[in-house]
Formats: C-alpha cells, sequence, structure tokens
C-alpha cells in the first residue's frame, strides 16, 4: 500500500507542471499579450508599461514563469487591477460557498446515482428500470444552466417564492443555508448522478451474471443477501473508480450555479473576473483551480487500492 | 430449400439483406437509438433549411418589443424585437455545426495522437498520456474559460478549446486499441515484408481503430453542444447577434419568464432535444459496435 501511494504520488509532479505550463501558455503566450487584452487599444504606450511592469511581464519568459510559480507556491497573489482588493482574501470569503456546493453534490450525486443503478440492475426489464433509465436519460439531456433558470423562475412566477438571498454559514444558520444550497444542487446533482446511475447499472449486471453469484443463490441465501454480500462489493470496485472522475463535471456545474442563483463563490469569482478581463485573478483561480483537481484525483485514485487490493500489484 | 437462398456446392447462402431490410432490423432492436435519429434528423433538416422555413431573419429587430405570439410571430417576439421562431429555428444551425465540426476534429486528432502514443510509445506516449490525463481532469468550463480570456469569445475559440480536450481525452481508448492490435501477427507480417512505420499505422492500423474513434466522438457530441450552450448561457459563447440556444435562455429571458415563458421554453427544449437525440443515437452505436457489450444482452 505503501508503495503504490509513492509510486502514484510520482505522477504528481510531472502533472502540476504541464498544468501549470498550459496555464501559463494559453493565458500569457497567447495571441497579443495580457496588456491589450486588459487596457483595449486605446492605451497609452506609458501605461501599457506600466501595467506590464506591475503584472511582471517586461522579463524574458522563462524568467516569467518561473517568478509566477513562486508567487503561486509562496501564496502571494497579489491584488485585483479592477478593484484593487487583495485576492487571497476574497478566496478566503468564498471558498466555503463552493466547497459547500461540491461536498454537497458529491453527497447527493453518489447516493442517487449509486442507489437507483443498483435498483435498476436488481429489477432488471421491469417498469421501474424502465422509468430509472428514462429518467437518467432525461437529466443527462436538460442543460444544468436551463433546468436551474427554471428552478428560479417556476416557483417565483407560482407562488412568489424567493430563496434566501443572503449568504448563511451553515455553522450559523443551517435552516437558511439548506433552503439555499440544497435545491440547486439537487438539480446539479441529478445530472450528474444519471451517467454514474447507468455505469452503477451496467457493473451490476455484470457482477450478476457471475458465478459466484449462482453459487450464493444455489447455496439457498435470500436474494437480498445475495445482493448485499455477494453483488455489491464486487460491482462497487468501478462505481468508485468514477467518482474521482466526476470532479471536474462538479466544479463546471459549480461555476454554473453559483452564476444562476447568484451565489458568491469561486466559480462566480472566476466567471467575472473572466469577463471584467481581470488577469490576474483568471491566472490565479485557474492555476489553483487546476492544481487543486489533480491532487484530488491522485488521492481518489491512492483510495482505490484501498478497496481494490488487485490495483496495488498492477 | 425455400426461395431465396442458393446453393453453392452444397453448401446454402442466403443473398445479403436489402439495405432498407436491414435499416429496419437495426431499428427494432434499437428504438430508442432510432428515436434519436429521428430527433437529430427532423431538427437537422429544419436547421439545414432555416433560410426556407422561416420567413424572417433571426438578428431582424423590426418588430416590435416582446410581442405576444400572433399569427405573424408564433411564438412572439424577444426584448430586442427579433421573431423567437426564427431565432429557434436558426440557433440549431449553431449548435449543430459546433457539435459537427468539434467531433470531426476530435475524430482526426485524437486518432492521430493515439496512434503516436500507442505506436512508438516511450517518450511520445508519456507526453501524450500525462496530456490526456491533465485535459482529462480540468474542468472544461476552466479550458474554456481560458480561452476565451486570450483569445476573446467566438465560434473559433470555442472550435479549439473544445477539440482540445476531447480529443486527448478519446486519444486514450485509440491508444490501447493500437498497442492491442500492433501485437497481431498481420503487423509483425507487414513488418516482415519491410513496410514503413506509416504504412503501417494508416494501412493496417488504422482501419482496425477508425471505428472506436467513431463511437468515441459520438458519445462526446452532446457534451460538445452542451458546452457551447453554457458558454453562451453566460454571454462567453457565440457573440450576439447571432442565435444561439444557450444566450437566448441566459440574457433576459428569466427577467421575462412571468409573461412571455417561450423566451426561455422554446430555446431550452429545442437544446434538450438535440441533445437527448445526439445521446441516444451514441448509446445504441456504442452498442451496436461493442461486442463485449452486445452479448450480454441488454
Amino acid at each position: 500500500m505503501g508503495a503504490y501511494i509513492v509510486r502514484r504520488s510520482l505522477f504528481l509532479p510531472p502533472l502540476l507542471f504541464l498544468g501549470s505550463i498550459l496555464v501559463f501558455t494559453i493565458l500569457r503566450v497567447a495571441p497579443g499579450d495580457p496588456v491589450s487584452i486588459v487596457l483595449g487599444p486605446e492605451a497609452t504606450d506609458a501605461e501599457r508599461q506600466q501595467l506590464r511592469d506591475t503584472l511582471g511581464l517586461s522579463d524574458p519568459m522563462p524568467v516569467q514563469y518561473l517568478k509566477w510559480m513562486g508567487n503561486m507556491l509562496t501564496f502571494k497573489l497579489g491584488n485585483s487591477i479592477i478593484t484593487n482588493q487583495p485576492i487571497g482574501e476574497q478566496i478566503v470569503s468564498r471558498l466555503p460557498v463552493t466547497l459547500e456546493i461540491w461536498v454537497l453534490s458529491l453527497i447527493l450525486g453518489t447516493t442517487f446515482g449509486v442507489s437507483f443503478g443498483i435498483l435498476s440492475a436488481v429489477y432488471r426489464d421491469s417498469m421501474l428500470d424502465y422509468v430509472i433509465r428514462f429518467l437518467a436519460v432525461l437529466f443527462l439531456s436538460v442543460p444544468a444552466f436551463f433546468a436551474l433558470t427554471l428552478l428560479i423562475v417556476i416557483p417565483s412566477v407560482l407562488w412568489n417564492y424567493v430563496p434566501p438571498l443572503k449568504y448563511a454559514s451553515p455553522l450559523q444558520d443551517l435552516g437558511t443555508n439548506l433552503r439555499m444550497f440544497l435545491p440547486p444542487v439537487f438539480i446539479l446533482s441529478l445530472e450528474s448522478s444519471a451517467g454514474l446511475m447507468r455505469l452503477t447499472r451496467s457493473v451490476c449486471l455484470d457482477a450478476l451474471n457471475q458465478d459466484y453469484i449462482r453459487t450464493a443463490r444455489a447455496k439457498g441465501l435470500r436474494e437480498l443477501v445475495v445482493i448485499n454480500r455477494h453483488m455489491l462489493k464486487n460491482a462497487m470496485i468501478p462505481v468508485v473508480t468514477v467518482i474521482g472522475a466526476r470532479i471536474p463535471g462538479i466544479i463546471s456545474g459549480s461555476v454554473i450555479l453559483e452564476q444562476v442563483m447568484s451565489l458568491a463563490g469561486m466559480g462566480q469569482f472566476i466567471y467575472q473576473a473572466v469577463l471584467s478581463k481581470d488577469y490576474p485573478i483568471v491566472q490565479a483561480l485557474s492555476f489553483y483551480i487546476g492544481a487543486l483537481v489533480i491532487i484530488a484525483h491522485i488521492a481518489v485514485d491512492v483510495s482505490y487500492a484501498y478497496f481494490d487490493p488487485r490495483i496495488r500489484y498492477r | 430449400m425455400s426461395t431465396g437462398e442458393i446453393a453453392l456446392g452444397g453448401i446454402v447462402t442466403r443473398p445479403k439483406p436489402s439495405l432498407i431490410r436491414q435499416a429496419l432490423r437495426l431499428m427494432r432492436k434499437y428504438p430508442l437509438g432510432t428515436f434519436g435519429v429521428a430527433c437529430i434528423v427532423v431538427i437537422g433538416l429544419t436547421a439545414l433549411f432555416a433560410p426556407l422555413l422561416t420567413p424572417y431573419s433571426p438578428v431582424d429587430s423590426s418588430f416590435g418589443v416582446l410581442k405576444q405570439p400572433s399569427q405573424a410571430h408564433p411564438l412572439g417576439t424577444d426584448r430586442a424585437g427579433r421573431d423567437v421562431l426564427s431565432r429557434v429555428i436558426w440557433g440549431g444551425r449553431t449548435s449543430l455545426s459546433i457539435g459537427i465540426i468539434v467531433s470531426v476534429f476530435s475524430a482526426f486528432h485524437a486518432t492521430l495522437l493515439g496512434m503516436i502514443a500507442g505506436y512508438y510509445q516511450r517518450w511520445p506516449d508519456y507526453l501524450i498520456q500525462r496530456g490526456s490525463e491533465l485535459l482529462g481532469m480540468m474542468p472544461n468550463l476552466l479550458i474554456l474559460f481560458m480561452f476565451v480570456f486570450a483569445f476573446g469569445p467566438g465560434f473559433n475559440t470555442l472550435v479549439v478549446a473544445m477539440t482540445l480536450p476531447n480529443a486527448f481525452g478519446a486519444s486514450r481508448v485509440i491508444r490501447a486499441a493500437i498497442i492491442r492490435e500492433k501485437q497481431s501477427q498481420y503487423v509483425e507480417a507487414t513488418m516482415a515484408l519491410g513496410a514503413g512505420h506509416w504504412r503501417i499505422m494508416l494501412r493496417h492500423l488504422l482501419p482496425n481503430v477508425l471505428d472506436l474513434a467513431v463511437v468515441q466522438i459520438s458519445i462526446s457530441i452532446g457534451g460538445v453542444i452542451l458546452g457551447e450552450a453554457a458558454l453562451s448561457f453566460l454571454g462567453l459563447g457565440i457573440p450576439p447577434p447571432t442565435p444561439s440556444w444557450g444566450a437566448d435562455i441566459g440574457g433576459q429571458a428569466r427577467t421575462y419568464f412571468r409573461n412571455a415563458p417561450w423566451l426561455a421554453l422554446a430555446p431550452g427544449t429545442m437544446l434538450s432535444l438535440t441533445v437527448l437525440g445526439v445521446s441516444l443515437f451514441g448509446d445504441a452505436l456504442r452498442d451496436h459496435m461493442d461486442p463485449r457489450l452486445r452479448r450480454r444482452g441488454r
């Protein structure tokens, strides 16, 4: 196990390096330069030079890269060039909102996806199975931003209901907090659970066709025991492996959710920075979100080894 | 021996069933896939013949602001005074053309990357694999944001930003297939005959992995269409006034939902139907092409 963790963690540095190169290349080497993106064509040369100095763009590329990485790794994020507020403070105040969305939708999505997948496999070709599969395809097709828009407008038109507008911390006012987060995250997790449901269904069906299931039934075990003890334990391994693969989708989803529901989280932060061409924010957030996803992925990868000893010896 | 069977030296062979009969059999076998194809065909044709089907231009804003549905404008007009029905029909062009262009580009690059990685292995393989891992982990919206920030919003930015992760993602399947095929005897025989690397790859390996590329890409079209719509919804996709379903759902449609719900509902329904059609078709295609799934008897 320890050796496996070490082996898998060795992938971390090259991935983080590649990721930082990707962000750096797209945002700096791109067409003109960030300065003309930010200032527009009418700026004077003096203004351009000043901004170039503040952003550290006067140095040669490799030096720029090293300086930027140094700043990112020591959390020297600088200020927004539009509002001049420190970026670090903004991240700290916005992170709880986004984390709550991520955690809630991971929990809800996994619960729905796995449980309906199992139901649909166990009652294969029944009415229940068809209904679940139809809903899964439906949830995959209706875009999250459309469903979320309807979630806001329909209750407001029908019952004049407006969700709480001011962010409430779950530690202080759990009721308001959940009224704010639960409905949209529920909608968001329907979409992500649909894919998981289909995978769970197909691996469960696979497991149900195995010889050991026939043996278990033949020796007279009740169906519930067969499913709990024999099918689930084997079927869950591939399911666990895709939970990590859903993290990027959840992050994209949270950007949309925060924008539609006007929640002040990280997703809204980077979206507004893209709109207002706030270069330092886009650069810092792209790097940190990327790094976070990579680390989470490797962590999930390592955790498979715990569930499936076979992986350790591959 | 019934009619239609021909005896050839004692072996009974049937003539190949006609194309129509084959199609009918496939339709019976994949009813959902057939429904998907029907959706795509109908939406595709309306998009293709949009200029003939719509009496107005989708960008003509001279019809009066926010009119209720009438004979002249079955879905009313939007806040800018444009005919909503025309915009919904033309919006299909944007969605479908993005979907098709990105898919074709991705299929081409995925095959190229997968072949190079699987055939040469060693460092090109390492680089391509890490690249596809990295792009697979990055949230798509974040990649789109970075590209929009650097290159400005627009059709070409969208195509590049969505082709990149799609191509790298699909290349992994191609790579695995190439590694498997490379060890087969026919490749060894071709090598022994002195064929060059490119000849082996293009003439011998490519035909064997091509259907995989097609399946991979057809599964991802729905995601591409949704990506464009989401970005346009956020106002960073196709710049106005070009009709886009995503942009028309966003913008002002929400504000006027109480009095004009069709402003959001019409493009939203079309978008959902398109993605539904594409994903049902992709599923059926995958089931049909993947013999392992076929045997499972689903």
